[in-house]
């Protein structure tokens, strides 16, 4: 027996599990505006004899706030069994379970992108801006926990004046409105990771202000790696720690890694190191991104441009993760 | 005699070839530091049937290979990823087979008829050393001590290493080198003055210029803790096939995506 309330959902993705009886609600197509699917996981695949819930709410304007969605899963808590366990329904064969906690992306391409079509830089960027913002809610939508974009490096202030100063309006636009449309509805947190020092007035205030403002949401965690450098990174943690040996709170010989890790710019997030990274257009390089933290990251190199990444780029990212075997130096048995 | 000749003749053949290519490959940029995780042993071991300690073996005339086709295209530094510290944790037989090999093959490294003595290679041995068994250590001091004087090219074996461990020991290096730096001169109270050059020379690596590609065999794309400060800007060229089973071939393809890449990365560092 199958109880489903089937709605329609913007994503063509996400319908594809079978179910082994009629369901009784499937002709309540309702349209709400949150974006939410929840199935069970174990009879997604089987064809069990277990009742299968299904609550779906399709992608309008708005997506689904926690509160809401607490109060969907008490809903669905009343009639489901004992071994059912709601999940965030993800397309095709991914599992929550191998969903990475934290994806990092550095989005390269937006100049072979403005030259392939013969169109001003500008172009790219705006589209670029399009696809981070679609990137982000998918993200969030797949239960990612911690997003990291490669927005400006600290080699980049070399470029032209000029584009620099285009770059930095643009940046300060981009945050503004991606809190506006993004950061409310579904509680993003965000945070800004680099030499904050080095880039305009006007960019550190809007940035301190929406860091404050998110602070205590519970959503993904937004990281923008603006004026960042993984170098950078690291020797700031060692001019910190240099600082506590001076001063005599730490003894040199007691510097271990963990401890290290603190004094790093991630460690404003709960999962520092991210288990993927994505950079687009085909470039096989890491470019003094989050060095240390990429340890043991999963690296995909995609050859499509960033103006062009789609959701179905990013569930063909997720799936090659799903695909990886990660043993840490150790062995998989 | 028959078939040794031949067989010499073969070699001499497969050399000479190589360095045609090689001349036609170095019109374009080509990489001074090369270097190789070398994944992919047990795997092919467990493909052609063969018992645990074999893949490694093979993995080893492998890695002769490689080094000899490097030296032929005059590629000056080498590094390979020979055992991570992470790599302590797996089964101790393992580990201790590793260990036996990895002393043996030390050991053959400073034999008269050596590849490193052939082509003049300096050998350092780049880790964490006081994690390894005193034998180990004895035959890599040895070994580093023998080859000092080689100075046509450079083989850097990571042993017992993960990079973080690296920056690490660089970090307290640089550390403890500040505080007594201040205690000598105390003229900046504010924050230390710590730049890139500090940690740098810190580093194991510091005797290697940073690797510009960097070839992981099996398929896999990640550094597993290999390199990571030293990494910024390199190539990274993971082919699908298994480290026993790499080949000329796949040297030439590095060698060529390097140089493809390189005109771009050019142009893009200057734009940085």
């Amino acid at each position: 027996m199958q109880i489903c309330l089937r709605l329609p959902t913007t994503s063509p993705f996400t319908i594809n599990t079978t179910l082994n009886s009629s369901s009784i609600h499937r002709n309540n197509e309702k349209t709400i505006s949150s974006s939410l699917k929840l199935c069970s996981p174990q009879n997604k695949f089987n064809n069990g004899d277990r009742p299968n819930i299904f609550a779906c709410f399709s992608t309008a304007a708005s997506p689904i706030s926690k509160s809401r969605l607490a109060a969907a899963s008490n809903l669905i808590a009343n009639v489901e069994t004992d071994d059912q366990k709601i999940a965030i329904q993800l397309p095709g064969d991914l599992r929550p379970e191998l969903i990475p906690k934290h994806v990092a992306l550095i989005m390269d391409g937006h100049g072979r992108w403005a030259k392939n079509r013969g169109l001003p830089i500008e172009h790219a960027h705006y589209e670029g801006v399009q696809k981070l913002k679609q990137l982000i809610m998918n993200c969030s939508k797949f239960g990612v926990k911690v997003l990291t974009v490669y927005v400006f490096s600290t080699e980049n202030w070399n470029r032209p004046k000029d584009e620099v100063d285009f770059l930095m309006a643009h940046y300060k636009g981009l945050i503004q409105s991606i809190i506006k449309e993004q950061t409310m509805g579904q509680d993003l947190r965000f945070s800004v990771i680099g030499d904050k020092s080095r880039l305009p007035q006007s960019v550190q205030s809007t940035i301190s202000s929406v860091e404050n403002f998110t602070r205590n949401n519970t959503g993904m965690h937004f990281l923008m790696a603006l004026s960042y450098g993984g170098r950078y990174d690291i020797i700031e943690a060692t001019k910190k720690i240099a600082s506590k040996v001076e001063h005599g709170i730490l003894r040199a010989e007691d510097i271990n890694e963990s401890a290290f890790e603190q004094q790093l710019l991630t460690n404003v997030t709960e999962f520092p190191n991210p288990d993927l990274l994505i950079r687009t257009s085909g470039e096989l390089r890491v470019s003094n991104f989050l060095l240390w933290q990429l340890a043991y990251t999963e690296f995909y190199f995609p050859n499509k441009l960033f103006p062009d990444f789609e959701e179905a780029d990013l569930i063909e990212a997720l799936n090659t993760f799903r695909g990886r075997q990660r043993s840490f130096g150790g062995r998989n048995k | 005699m028959e078939i040794l000749r031949a067989t010499q003749l073969f070699e001499g053949l497969g050399s000479f070839l190589r360095r045609c290519l090689f001349s036609v490959l170095s019109v374009g940029p080509f990489p001074r530091h090369i270097a190789f995780i070398m994944d992919g042993n047990r795997r092919f071991a467990k493909n052609q049937n063969l018992e645990q300690g074999s893949g490694h073996k093979a993995g080893y005339s492998a890695l002769m290979n490689m080094l000899k086709y490097c030296y032929e295209l005059e590629v000056k530094y080498i590094t390979i990823y020979a055992f991570s510290i992470e790599n302590f944790k797996r089964r101790p037989e393992e580990v201790e087979s590793t260990m036996k090999l990895m002393l043996e093959k030390i050991e053959a490294l400073v034999e008269e008829k050596s590849i490193v003595n052939r082509y003049g290679v300096r050998v350092y041995f780049i880790g964490n050393l006081s994690l390894l068994s005193e034998p180990v250590k004895l035959a890599a001091k040895r070994a580093m001590d023998a080859t000092s004087g080689n100075s046509k090219a450079v083989l850097l074996i990571c042993i017992a290493y993960t990079s973080t461990d690296e920056i690490m020991h660089a970090v307290e290096e640089t550390c403890k080198e500040k505080k007594d730096g201040l205690r000598v001169d105390r003229t900046d109270e504010n924050e230390s003055n710590i730049g890139v050059m500090d940690i740098e020379k810190h580093m194991y690596m510091a005797v290697a210029p940073d690797p510009d590609i960097i070839i992981r065999t099996s398929g896999e794309t990640r550094l597993s803790n290999f390199l990571l400060w030293q990494s910024a800007s390199t190539l990274l060229y993971s082919p699908g096939v298994l480290w026993p089973e790499i080949g000329f071939r796949h040297l030439v393809k590095a060698i060529m995506e390097y140089q493809r890449n390189f005109a771009y990365l050019e142009k893009k560092q200057k734009l940085c």
